[in-house]
This record gives C-alpha cells, structure tokens and sequence, in this order.
C-alpha cells in the first residue's frame, strides 16, 4: 500500500478519487485548497501524487514542479478532463512532457485507475 | 491720316473714336471744337446775309438812283420848257420896250395891255414887269399905272444894272411885297438902244407851278424835288417849299453833287434838311438852273432795312439751329465716345492695308498703350509674331469678301499679345464698314483669358469628375427618367460584362426578368426624390449569371429641382456574401466548440464522479445484490455520457486525433462490408475510386466513422432505398479558386465524396446542417451530430467540407482532405519515423498568454535545442524585444489578451529588428484571422492544435527561408 496525494479543485472529483483509492487500501491525503496541497507538497509524505492539470489557482504544471522540487522520484498521475480549448489528451500530452509520470483522461474507471497507479507503484514508487 | 479719308479727319468731325491722326494734332478739346466749328458756320451764314443785305442795300441805292436822275431829267426838261415860254414872254416884252422911245412911252398904258396880253394862258407866269433903270416899276401886267414899287434893293435888279451881259438871265426868289407870296422871279435886262442900262424885264414864275408840276411826278414816292440857282438858292421845292424856298445850299455839297456824272447819285447830309438823302441834279438846259432829285436815306432803304430784319433774324436763327444741333451732335458723340470707351471690348478700325486707324480706350488699357501710340501702325503689332505672316494674308482675302463674321477658323484659338509682350487669348469679330467711300474692318476683341481659364477649370474639373467616377472602385450607373443609361463607369462594365459602349443610350440591362417588379418600385421611388440606401438586389450579367448586388441610388436634380436623372451605385456582394456567409458559418462553429470545450471538462469531471462512486458502491463487500444493477446502470449512463462527450469534442475539433498517413482507396475498399450491414440491402454501393489517389494524413478510425455516419444519413434520405456512390478524386486548389469553394484552402487535397439519390435538402435546411444538434430525423432518430463531428473531425484533420443537395434529386457531401506530404508509401507518419527536426541553436521569443501551452511549448522548443525566452502577453514580449537579448524568432499567438495582438508584437519587432523571422499560432483558422484583418495572407501560422513535429518543421522552414527582401 503507498500513501498517494490527491490534488484535484473539484471536491467531488477529489473524494470520488480517495474513496476509489482506499477501496484498494492505500493512506490518502487531499488537502482542499491550495496553501494545503503546496504544503502537503513540501511536507513530501507521499509515495505517488495524481494531480488534476487545470486548476485555477495551482495548476497540474506547478504541481509537478512543486513535486519535482520536494520529492524529485515520486511518481505522478496527472488526470484530465480536457479545457475550453485544449482536449485532454492534448493536456495531459503536455503534462506529460512537462514531467508527470503517466496520464489518465476523465472520466476513467476504476480498473484503469487501478492500472495505472498500480505501473506507477511498481515501476517506481520505491 | 487715310488717303480721301477725310471722314476721319479729326478736325472733322469727332467720331466716337480716339483720334489718332497722322499729322502731328494740336487736338482742341471737344466743345471748342463744336464753338469754333458753330462759330465758323455763324460767320459764313452772318458773310453771307451780310454780303446779300450789301447787294440789297446797293441795288436799293442804285434803284434810287436811277430813279433820282430819272425825275431830275425829267423835271429838268419840264422845267426848261416852262422856263423857256417865260423867256419867250420876255423876248417879247423885250422887242415891245425896245420900240418905246423914253422911258415914259414905256410905262404908258399900252404897255400894261401888251404884257397883260402877252401873260394871259401861261399859268407859270404871275406877272409880267417893266423895271426903270433906277429901279421903279414903270409897266405892269396887273394894273396900269402900275403900282408904285421900287426894285432898286432886289437881286433881280442889281444884279442886271451891275452886269453889262445883255444875255444875262436872273433868276431871283422873292417875297411879294404886296401879297406876301413866294415868285420866282426870272428877268433880263433892258437894254438901251445905245447899249446901256435902262432897266430890267421880269417875269414872276408861280413856284407852286413848279410844286405841282414835281408833286405830279414823285408823289408818294419819297423823293424830293428842288429846283435850285446855280448858286444854290432853293427856289421851289416839293414836298415843304413853304420851309426851304430862299435857302441856300451848302456850296461843297453843290460842288460834289454838280461833279457826279450823268446818271448817277451822291449821298450825304444835306445842310438843309440835316439828313443824309441821296441826291441827283440836273441842270436846266440854257438856264442857270439845278433840278435836284433827292431822297432821305431811310427812305432808300426802307424796304432794305425791311430786309435787313428778316434776313438778319433768318441768319441769327439758322447759327441758333446750328450752334444747337453741333452742340446736341458734339454730346451725343461725346456720350457715343464714352460709352464706346466704356464697352468692355476692345474697337479697333484698320483700313484695308491693315493700318489701324483708330483704336477705343478699352484697347489701349486692353494691350498696355496709351493714347496715340497706336496710331498708324499694322494691326500686327497687337499679334503674336508667328502670326503676322499669315494675318497678312487674312487681311488681302477679308478685302475681297469683306463680310461680318468672327475672326479665326472654328476652334482655332485666337493670340493677341500686349504691349510688354505678354500673350493672352482673345476673340475677334470683324465688321467691314464703308466710310466716306472707303473699306474699312472694325474689329471688337474680347479678353478671354478669364473666361478661358475658367473653361479650362470647368472642364478639368468635368474631367477630373469623370475620372473619378470611372476609377471609382463601386460602379456608378446613371439612368435617365426613362430608364436609359447615361453613365456606365469602368467598375461597372467590370461587374457587368457590359461596356459603356454597349449601354449608354440604351435601356438598363441588368434586371432580370423575375425582378422588374422591384425595379420598377425602386426606380420610382428614387424618381420621386427618394434616397435608396444599401438595397440588395438580384442582377444579370451579360454573361446570363445572377449576382447579387446591393445598390444605393439618388435622385440627381436639375436646375428647376426636377429629377434629371437617377444615379446608382452598385456593389457585387455576391462573394463577399457567401464569404460572409462561410465567416459567420465558422465563428458559429468555433463558438460551439469553445463552449463544447468548456461543457465536456465539467462534464467529464461529474462523470468521473458518478463512474467513481459507482464502482465504489459495487465494490463495497456488504452492498446489497439488488443495487448492482442499478450501479451498472448508472455505469452504462455515464459511459454513453462520455461517448455523446467525445462526439460532441469531435465536432468542436477538441477530440484527440492520431493521424496517419493513409491511402485513400484501399481504406474505403477495406469499409464495403462494414457499410453493407450498416445500410442494408435497400442500399445499392458503388464505388469510383480513383487508382492514383494521394495519400492523406488522418486519423484513420475517425474517417471511418465520418464515412460511416454520411452513408447513414445517406440511407435515412433514402427510405424506399436507392443508390449511395462513394468517389475519390485528387484535387488541386489554387489561390484564386480556393475561397469560393465553401471553406476550401489552396493546396492538393483527396476529395471523398458520399452521394445519394434520396429525397435532398431545402437550401434552408443545407444552410445549418453542419450545426450541432441540428437534425430532421425525427426525435430519437439521431442525435443532430453527425454531420458536426464530419465537419470538425475534417476541418481538425486539416481539410474542409462541402455539401450539395436539392430537394429530390439527393445530396453529395465533399469531404476534402489534405495531401500527406513528403514521400508516398509508408502508412506511418515520416514525422514521427524522421523525429523532429532539431534546432541550430537560434534563439526564440515564446509569446503565449495560456500557461500550460506556454511552459510546454517552451520545454519542447529546448528540447529542440533552442534557447527560448517567453512572455504571457504583448506588452511583456515588447519589454523583452527591447532588451538587450537579441532573438532569430518571433513565436507568438494571434489572439492575446491585454490589448496588444500578436500581430502589434510582430510589427513592432520587425521595426526594431528587420531581420527577425515570425511564426504565429492560433486556435483560428487562417482564414478566419485573415478576413479579420488580423495577419496578411502571406504570413507563417501554425494552427492549434499542433504537434511537435509539425511546430519543429514549420520552425525551420521559416528560420530556413531565403531572407525575404524588403
């Protein structure tokens, strides 16, 4: 089991993730707003973090730097639903490229969700 | 001065010219003229009646004359013969005394008898008388004895006693004595028979004999008569004897009068009478006597003072009328003169040699000379010198036909030079005028200049005007009232077909047969003063096409506010609409999509929670068997729900798209059997599928379901069934061509068409098919997204769409997509296969406002191995570009909030460095930005979204290029 950090601005989305996620017996942190997700950040009490990319006030970017910076190994999940103007893949593409680990679009089920940090995990997450 | 021109003679006569007179003129100034010319007619006149009352007066005289010496003749002879019976009366006396022996026998009374006898019957004689030597009277005709009477004291006595002349004939002039009356007394002497004195024999002679006698033959005529001694004494006279019998004429004047010859008469004052009178004497034949015949002056002249009056007053009346018609003559031509030197034209009068001869006061301001200095010269000298030559020749030809008529040939302009040289256009009429038996021209010139420039300006500006309106980009028609074209500018023979030779004068040619009615009412409206603004209208070509076009038209008036004719101004808005229509079409679409976007990223968040939560729930260990279904109800819903997400993002070009390079042909072949069971056995396919077609790049599952979804619209226009072709063809776009294809862009593309033979579409129908959710299927029946996710899914892949369809005849959808570039063959990307294509370590300047897009446009870009500034917005990439760091390109977006476009950005750095290189990238189509004025046609632009490989490629091939000279 991994202590994974949820960093999503939709509460629904947020507590949808961490019930989905405990179901699977893993120690969940999802701090609600910003100044507590930078902090949990830094705190670094994490063994994988899945991100949201579009945020209004952190968005998924900063949150792989902030990551990058305090835990350099950590894999990370960033999950997209698209935006205004950009499709999710093509988010999540940039994401990716800008350093998260693996890229999920929304919706998802559980079983992909279960796949993909499962990869994450066993890939790198210690 | 004109040879026999004496009419011009200045002296003359005062013409209403300015006198230019050949001999040097002392010019007297008019009314002296006119006084001295009055003053020279008066005298004549005056010379005249003075010469004729001269001639009167003489002839007067002359009558006088004659007549005076007539009468003195007359008289004179008269005279004689009574002087002569008295003599005779004495001759006998004489031989009576002489028998007498004494003195006594003298006086005896035979005597008296005798003499008394010899005196009776001679009426002249008074008495007849016997004087003794000492001077008594011894006989007498009247008594005997005679009276005693003493004549020793009177002339008649003494003047014989003292004369020893026997001849001697005494005249005397007494008073009786006795009776106190006037006699003549006419005696001589006795003479004794020894020879001496013994007395003197008189006669008395009555004068109111001689009174009579001269009364007889003057009377009434005004003359008087005297009959005078030798010595001057006046003895008898008529008219008043009474007042001049005795006196004595003065001896001068008897002197004068007695040496005038025969037949003519003297004038002076008589002594006597102390008037001036006319005299004529005549001497009495044998006697010491004068006739003199004499006549008052005034009565001489009284029929020439008579005269005199009339001819005078006669004279003084015609110099009045005279000096009165020159002085109404000299104002007349002296208000003629002014008025002349008034007229705004120029008179010259040239003789036939081409002399000038007189010139107005207007000519000399007109050309620069002042008074007289024109005088006599060649009318040349007022002409340009190239002109002179053939002026001459002018003048020979106008001599022979002189006629009125304007100088110069139809249009020739006409040149007159000033005196300082200076050339100026005139206009010349020319009038021959015969004067004083000579051909003369008077020419009237006209200073044109004024009025020739402002042609000049009114025809540059007519000109002008007309060139406007024919480089007018609008066309500009103008109608008459009755419909006939007047104008027809260049624009318009563009947009018609029509020339203006082909129009003007003729019927407006561009109303279609279905829209005379609209003409008709608009044309009418216009005519009745109504302005028509931006009025769309269908039009014909000559070439038979309909445009649309859309007009405004005025009413022009004429001076009296009548509409003269009607004037339009056309613009064929027939590209521009459809443009328009596709712009509007695709800002439409482009709205959808955002707002699709923005949907499907809440969306797909609430799905992930009703995904999540149901899975939770079926994951729980205790969860009741009967809510599983219900769960995975909830799953289906939401899965659907993402599937209708995913469509909807296809249509907003928002889907992920994995294109590949794909040949055409065998991908649709491969789809037969997929499309036969999808459309049924109603459903006749066939294929035409061109061998040569190019390789496209495109997601190929997603063209599956573009094709699959335009078979089944296919099939739902097709109930009772019908055929479905699907065609490949390549084709080529060029610039021009490209924009009136619908959204067509230049370039090679595979065209894919999917037609049918069903029941088509209404042109309002057609014009929405591509909107989200629009459908005609009945509800249930389809989602309205079909042909969207066509239209985004083809524009996303980079091509476009076309659709055709009437009602009945079917519908053909055109689905064009790019070529693929690079080398045919290989089904995968040779993008991907190559990697993209690396940097040579220039430097860029990232302009992007989205952040996410911006930081990993930015790390891609280094890992290309390019060094990368960026900035969120314009003003920042300004601020930067000013700095010191200097960069090979410009990346930016075309759409940036903060008020400074990417295009500014890019004006302003190509100011500053005119060798920087620009890419833009935006969401919108190039179109789009184009027609918004946003970016020239010629400008690099990547289209979001892009891929890594196609930013590297378009990178180097701007950083690549030839520098582009200025």
């Amino acid at each position: 089991m991994a202590r994974i950090l949820i960093i999503d601005d939709d509460g629904d989305v947020r507590e949808t993730v961490v019930r989905l996620l405990e179901l699977d017996g893993h120690e969940i942190a999802a701090p609600p707003s910003s100044r507590d997700v930078s902090a949990a950040i830094e705190a670094g009490d994490y063994d994988l973090v899945v991100t949201d990319v579009i945020m209004p006030e952190m968005d998924g970017i900063e949150v792989v730097r902030k990551v990058r910076k305090a835990r350099p190994n950590c894999p990370i999940l960033a999950i997209s639903g698209g935006s205004s103007s950009m499709s999710s893949r093509t988010l999540l593409h940039m994401v990716g490229a800008l350093g998260a680990d693996a890229t999920m679009k929304k919706p998802f089920s559980r079983a992909e969700l279960q796949a993909a940090i499962g990869a994450l995990l066993v890939g790198g997450g210690f | 001065m004109v040879a026999g021109g004496g009419v011009f003679d200045g002296s003359a006569m005062p013409l209403p010219f300015r006198s230019i007179e050949r001999q040097p003129a002392v010019r007297l100034p008019a009314n002296l003229r006119i006084l001295v010319m009055g003053g020279g007619a008066g005298l004549i006149i005056l010379a005249t009646a003075v010469a004729v009352l001269i001639h009167l007066r003489l002839l007067a005289v002359d009558r006088t004359d004659r007549h005076l010496n007539a009468i003195a003749t007359l008289l004179g002879e008269q005279t004689a013969r009574a002087v002569q019976t008295a003599d005779l009366v004495l001759d006998a006396v004489e031989r009576r005394v002489a028998t007498a022996r004494d003195v006594a026998e003298a006086g005896e009374h035979a005597t008296h008898v005798f003499l008394r006898d010899r005196i009776a019957g001679i009426p002249q004689i008074k008495y007849a008388v016997v004087i003794g030597p000492d001077g008594k009277l011894l006989a007498s005709s009247l008594s005997h004895p005679a009276a005693d009477v003493w004549f020793g004291d009177r002339y008649h006595f003494t003047a014989h006693r003292e004369s020893n002349d026997a001849g001697l004939r005494v005249f005397d002039i007494v008073q009786s004595r006795t009776t106190g009356e006037w006699l003549v007394i006419f005696g001589r002497r006795w003479k004794a028979p020894d020879g001496s004195f013994a007395g003197v024999l008189n006669v008395a002679l009555d004068p109111e004999y001689f009174t009579t006698l001269y009364r007889g033959l003057t009377d009434g005529d005004g003359s008087a008569i005297g009959l005078l001694r030798a010595d001057g004494t006046i003895l008898s006279r008529y008219p008043d004897a009474a007042t001049y019998i005795g006196r004595r004429a003065d001896p001068a004047h008897l002197r004068r009068l007695l040496a005038v010859p025969p037949g003519e008469a003297v004038e002076f004052t008589s002594t006597i009478t102390g008037t001036a009178r006319h005299f004529a004497a005549r001497a009495v034949p044998g006697y010491p006597l004068l006739i003199v015949a004499s006549m008052a002056e005034e009565v001489v002249l009284a029929d020439w003072y008579a005269q005199l009056a009339l001819i005078g007053a006669g004279a003084l009346a015609a110099i009045a009328a005279i000096v009165l018609l020159l002085f109404k003559l000299q104002t007349s031509l002296s208000e003629a003169g002014r008025i002349l030197d008034a007229a705004a034209d120029a008179l010259v009068l040239v003789d036939m040699s081409g002399a000038i001869v007189r010139v107005n006061a207007r000519l000399e301001g007109m050309f620069g000379y002042r008074g007289g200095d024109l005088r006599g010269k060649p009318i040349e000298v007022l002409m340009p010198q190239d002109r002179h030559a053939a002026h001459r020749g002018y003048i020979r030809a106008f001599a022979e036909r002189p006629r009125a008529r304007a100088m110069g040939a139809q249009g020739r302009e006409i040149r007159a030079v000033r005196k300082n040289g200076e050339v100026f256009p005139v206009e010349i009429s020319l009038n021959p005028v015969a004067l004083a038996g000579n051909a003369y021209v008077v020419a009237t010139i006209s200073d044109i200049t004024t009025r020739q420039r402002t042609e000049n300006q009114l025809r540059e500006a007519r000109e002008m005007f007309a060139a406007i309106i024919d480089a007018s980009p609008m066309a500009i028609v103008a109608l008459d009232t009755s419909r006939k074209v007047l104008v027809w500018n260049r624009a318009a023979e563009a947009m018609s077909g029509y020339t203006t030779e082909e129009t003007v004068g003729r019927p407006y040619p561009l109303v279609p047969a279905d829209g005379q009615a609209e003409f008709d009412e608009h044309f009418a409206r216009i005519c009745a003063g109504e302005s028509q603004r931006d009025i769309e209208v269908m039009r014909k070509r000559k070439d038979g096409t309909l445009r649309r076009l859309k007009f405004s038209g005025e009413p022009l008036y004429d001076g009296d506010r009548s509409v003269r004719a009607i004037i339009y101004v056309l613009d064929d808005i027939t590209d521009r609409k459809a443009i328009e229509d596709q712009l509007h079409q695709a800002q439409k679409m482009e709205a959808v999509g955002q707002l699709t976007g923005g949907i499907a990223h809440d969306f797909n968040n609430m799905l992930t929670v009703i995904i999540g939560n149901a899975e939770v729930l079926l994951a729980r260990p205790n969860m009741d068997p009967k809510l599983r279904p219900i769960c995975d109800m909830i799953l289906r819903a939401a899965e659907g729900s993402a599937d209708l997400t995913n469509r909807l993002l296809a249509f907003a070009r928002r889907q992920s798209l994995q294109p590949k390079r794909t040949p055409v042909k065998p991908f649709i072949e491969r789809m037969g059997g997929l499309m036969h069971r999808t459309l049924g056995e109603n459903v006749e396919i066939r294929l035409s599928l061109a061998a040569d077609a190019w390789q496209v790049m495109v997601d190929a599952p997603q063209l599956e379901t573009a094709i699959l979804n335009l078979a089944i619209n296919a099939r739902d226009a097709m109930p009772r069934g019908g055929q479905l072709v699907i065609e490949t063809r390549n084709v080529s776009f060029d610039e021009k061509s490209a924009p009136l294809h619908q959204d067509a862009q230049a370039g090679d593309f595979v065209m894919i068409a999917v037609s049918d033979n069903g029941t088509g579409m209404t042109p309002e129908t057609l014009q929405r098919v591509f909107e989200p959710f629009f459908t005609t299927k009945e509800v249930g029946k389809g989602t309205g997204l079909g042909l969207s996710m066509v239209y985004g899914f083809v524009r996303q892949s980079g091509g476009h769409v076309a659709i055709y369809s009437e009602l009945g005849h079917g519908t053909s959808v055109k689905i064009y997509l790019p070529r693929a570039i690079g080398a045919e063959g290989g089904t995968e990307s040779a993008g991907e296969a190559d990697g993209p294509a690396p940097s040579r370590g220039e430097s860029i300047l990232l302009v992007e406002d989205e952040r996410l897009l911006r930081d990993f446009v930015e790390s891609q870009l280094r890992d290309l191995g390019y060094s990368v500034v960026t900035a969120a917005d314009g003003k920042r990439a300004l601020e930067i570009l000013a700095g010191e760091t200097k960069f090979d390109l410009l990346f930016t977006d075309v759409v940036m909030p903060g008020g400074i476009s990417g295009r500014e950005v890019a004006e302003r750095a190509q100011a500053m460095r005119p060798d920087i290189r620009v890419l833009f990238s935006s969401a919108y189509t190039r179109e789009s930005i184009a027609q918004h004025g946003r970016l020239g046609s010629d400008v690099h632009l990547l289209s979001k979204p892009y891929r890594v490989q196609e930013m590297a490629a378009k990178l180097r091939e701007v950083l690549d290029r030839e520098a582009v000279p200025a």
